[in-house]
């Protein structure tokens, strides 16, 4: 997306964060110009998308398949009890114009695979991978490494959560992390929506400050929050 | 083996006594153990694969986390894939033959994937 400078009514939107130091109507700019890929937009890629959409990044690429559960609802914050038995990816699509109608949203109803990855990876200037299957995360970031993208990893389990960012060569592979899907990693995980809320909430501001350009992003570092303790901790990776 | 002592040793919970290494558990591999803190009997030193060895049998249900890889690299055996080791804030290589010494505290850390 090209970048142009900011109408008044954008000015007024985005007033308060102009002022952060290092960001301004620069790096609003470069966010609104940008396009996020989010997968997928359940307990952790909704809170991402929905703190990315209210910063005023221009497109988001939604990949999300299925329908919406019940069991969805205690984390799922873009779904609604009204949509149950309706496509997910759809309602975290009207859910975040609704907050922000100036944002693009293209909407993918499925998984990413190593068939759509490339594809998908390639529309996109950063990945916040917020998958809940090492398959999905390993077919993103081997795109992501061919194509030169940064990624954000967000993850949770529980009440502990990790985030880190990855974009080879100046960091460390994903494969380097995980050379293949783990033995007894389970699709079903123990979640409090607050947990999966709070990593990706993380996750958008990690994407913000790369594609604004603006403060350290977590290259070659990896978060451990752990919520039962409320003790973090930032893990050198090199 | 609630509180994640080795049975008979007269660790400290919250410190790590000479022939012992106090491993911290997280993620999927603390739920399957009941345990965030584990401690493993050592000598001087022991490579990380025996810690790992040692580990599974002491607390057999963490074995489903713990399966090795297959590939090597330099001719030993890799971590568990998704495994990473930590000692002092600090990654260690995926190594099965990297050495880890008496007194040593260490996470054991599965990648997750929650989302």
């Amino acid at each position: 997306m090209s970048r142009r400078p900011l109408t008044d009514e954008e000015r007024e939107i985005w007033s308060w964060q102009l002022d952060v130091e290092g960001f301004g109507e620069a790096g609003q700019e470069r966010l609104r110009a940008a396009t996020v890929l989010v997968s997928r937009v359940g307990g952790v890629g909704s809170a991402a998308a929905y703190e990315l959409a209210a910063a005023g990044v221009g497109r988001l690429i939604l990949a999300h398949g299925g329908l919406l559960q019940p069991s969805d609802l205690n984390r799922q914050l873009l779904m609604t009890h009204d949509w149950i038995g309706r496509p997910r990816v759809e309602s975290a699509a009207r859910r975040l114009q609704e907050l922000n109608p100036r944002l693009e949203v293209l909407t993918i109803a499925d998984q990413i695979t190593v068939d759509n990855a490339d594809e998908l990876v390639g529309m996109a200037d950063c990945v916040v991978d917020a998958a809940p299957l090492f398959q999905e995360r390993l077919a993103m970031n081997d795109a992501a490494e061919r194509l030169g993208r940064p990624v954000v990893e967000a993850a949770m389990y529980e009440l502990e959560a990790s985030l880190t960012v990855i974009q080879p060569p100046g960091t460390l592979r994903f494969r380097d992390l995980v050379p293949e899907v783990p033995a007894g990693w389970q699709r079903r995980f123990p979640v409090f929506g607050a947990v999966s809320g709070t990593v990706g909430c993380l996750a958008a501001m990690e994407a913000i400050k790369l594609l604004a350009g603006f403060g350290e992003p977590l290259f070659n570092r990896l978060l451990r929050l752990d919520l039962r303790t409320m003790n973090s901790q930032v893990v050198s990776l090199r | 083996m609630g509180d994640g002592s080795f049975p008979g040793s007269d660790c400290p919970a919250d410190g790590v006594a000479e022939g012992f290494v106090r491993l911290e558990l997280t993620g999927p591999l603390r739920r399957s153990a009941g345990t965030q803190h584990f401690i493993v009997p050592c000598e001087t030193q022991i490579t990380l694969g025996e810690l790992l060895d040692r580990l599974r049998v002491l607390c057999p249900q963490t074995a489903a986390h713990l399966t090795p890889c297959a590939t090597t690299t330099a001719g030993h055996s890799a971590l568990p894939p998704g495994l990473l080791v930590l000692r002092d804030q600090q990654l260690l290589p995926a190594d099965s033959a990297f050495a880890v010494s008496s007194g040593d505290q260490i996470t054991l850390m599965p990648m997750i994937s929650g989302g």
